[in-house]
């Protein structure tokens, strides 16, 4: 599994750095926010960068199908000592982890600082969870239908399914706000994509 | 049988409405270098795919070492190497991390024996597999896949690509690991010489039905080509069965039977030919009166 695991992390590394860089910029924005006030042209590029953020995880679960799919990775990785189901585990295990490892810290910064900066109200501390499960959640359900949408091997398809995925997704949250009404619908997608994913790759001709 | 390698039961496999695959049943057993022949289409790699879990079957069951193919472990895959028509590796990689890749996702690996290969190929480990030639992709995937000390090897057309000299290396190679105890080997080829050289077994495919499945000298033993040399013109209600083929110019016939013998004989005699001669057959004039479309097939089960 660590070898499975290692060779998506060497195949898809510039994800990975990409999410980092993009991470960092925003926890230091937010963090110039919190000490030095906010600013609207600040605060728009934040969003902005969040909304980067979610495409590069939607475009490395597309790289991975896709890359997979076009070079026949998964034909020769098959006929190794591995299954499919460790070959599929590797990949979203190295996804998910891209996620926690980029995302984490800027979540973790963003609790921080409301926890100094914000009046001591419970209202704050369950907004911060809430606000910090659906950036996770959301992360996690545009990385999951990247996988997804990734598995073919027509282009046109694939721009233009990438291209639809932000509309369908960051309406969640502004309509549903950060709430548990939210986690469920984004939850929904993810286990409805992993499981859709699994069947297909269980079942396909590699 | 017992201690079959290789099982395929009724297997069908359709594409698009296409029948590729048509009721095909084979048991290998262990030890055995099988010998898979047939024109190109004839559905031999689609048979290796389905074999080895990378294709689902339309309809039967297939099995690698006691293991359905659809649920084959990883601790199974270990145990079968494989080298794909095309040599698909990842093009991508560098000979040297591919390299790595497959020594890290096998059970075992032989590092002496990989080593004595990579040095008779004399492959580059710092160029990208895109960048090798075919002959050398070929070479490269017969060493990974020999590495892993295969209990089970499947080759889909392995010399593919290969020069005469590579091509005479790889087949020695082959059968320096048959010899080894244990070892079964599925050698589909369009070479018939090489197959002829290393198979003790032969199935030959045609339109999707396996339409030959024997001992490679039985097969040669039971098919006959007679050069049969009449007084006058041949005659026209000369009735064999399991005639395979027959040729006629002026007054020789030329039949080729499958399953000859006395009875057969007496036929023929009954129609007084001037002279009956036996010509030689190699299995690569047995493979091409076979595959003719309008052949008679010698079924082992017909005997």
């Amino acid at each position: 599994m660590l070898t499975l695991i290692n060779r998506e992390l060497q195949d898809h590394a510039v994800y990975l750095l990409t999410a980092a860089l993009i991470g960092s910029l925003t926890t230091g924005i937010m963090i110039y926010q919190a000490v030095w006030g906010l600013h609207d042209s600040v605060f728009a590029f934040s969003a902005l960068n969040a909304l980067v953020l979610l495409l590069v995880y939607c475009a490395l679960g597309v790289a991975q199908m896709y890359t997979d799919r076009a070079n026949r990775i998964s034909s020769l990785l098959a006929t190794l000592a591995v299954t499919r189901s460790q070959i599929l585990t590797a990949r979203v295990l190295f996804g998910l982890l891209t996620i926690l490892l980029t995302l984490g810290p800027l979540v973790l910064t963003a609790v921080v600082l409301l926890h100094v900066f914000a009046p001591p109200l419970a209202f704050y501390r369950l907004a911060v969870i809430e606000a910090a499960a659906t950036v996770v959640l959301t992360a996690v359900a545009c990385y999951c239908m990247g996988l997804l949408i990734g598995w073919t091997t027509h282009k046109a398809v694939l721009v233009l399914s990438v291209l639809l995925l932000l509309p369908l997704v960051v309406p969640i949250f502004v309509v549903k706000g950060f709430g548990p009404g939210a986690h469920v619908i984004l939850l929904v997608l993810v286990v409805a994509s992993l499981v859709r994913l699994w069947y297909k790759f269980a079942a396909v001709s590699l | 049988m017992a201690d079959s390698v290789i099982e395929i039961e009724n297997l069908v496999k359709y594409f698009d409405g296409r029948c590729v695959l048509d009721g095909i049943d084979v048991q290998v057993p262990r030890g055995c270098i099988y010998g898979l022949l047939g024109r190109n289409g004839s559905g031999k790699t689609t048979m290796i795919r389905i074999l080895l879990g990378l294709e689902p079957p339309t309809r039967g069951r297939t099995s690698l070492l006691g293991q359905d193919s659809g649920r084959l472990s990883a601790r199974t895959h270990g145990r079968i190497g494989y080298v794909a028509e095309g040599h698909h590796l990842i093009q991508s990689y560098k000979v040297a991390r591919l390299i790595g890749l497959c020594k890290g996702l096998s059970l075992q690996w032989d590092d002496d024996f990989f080593g004595h290969l990579i040095e008779t190929f004399r492959l580059p480990m710092d160029r990208k597999v895109k960048d090798l030639s075919a002959g050398m992709r070929a070479q490269l995937n017969l060493a990974l896949a020999m590495a892993i000390s295969p209990e089970l090897l499947i080759l889909d057309d392995p010399t593919l690509g290969l020069d005469t000299v590579a091509r005479r290396q790889f087949l020695e190679l082959a059968i320096g690991l048959i010899q080894q105890q244990g070892r079964t080997i599925l050698f589909s080829s369009h070479i018939l010489s090489d197959v002829e050289r290393i198979a003790d077994r032969v199935g030959i495919l045609m339109a999707g039905k396996l339409v030959v499945d024997c001992e490679l000298e039985d097969l040669k033993d039971r098919v006959k080509k007679l050069q049969v040399i009449f007084p006058d013109r041949p005659p026209d209600d000369l009735y064999i069965t399991e005639i395979i083929n027959r040729r006629i110019q002026g007054r020789e016939m030329v039949l080729t039977v499958a399953n000859w013998n006395a009875q057969k004989q007496a036929i023929l005699d009954t129609f007084k030919p001037a002279s009956c001669t036996e010509l030689t057959m190699t299995l690569e004039d047995i493979f091409i009166e076979c595959t003719r479309p309008a052949a008679t097939v010698a079924q082992e089960g017909e005997v």
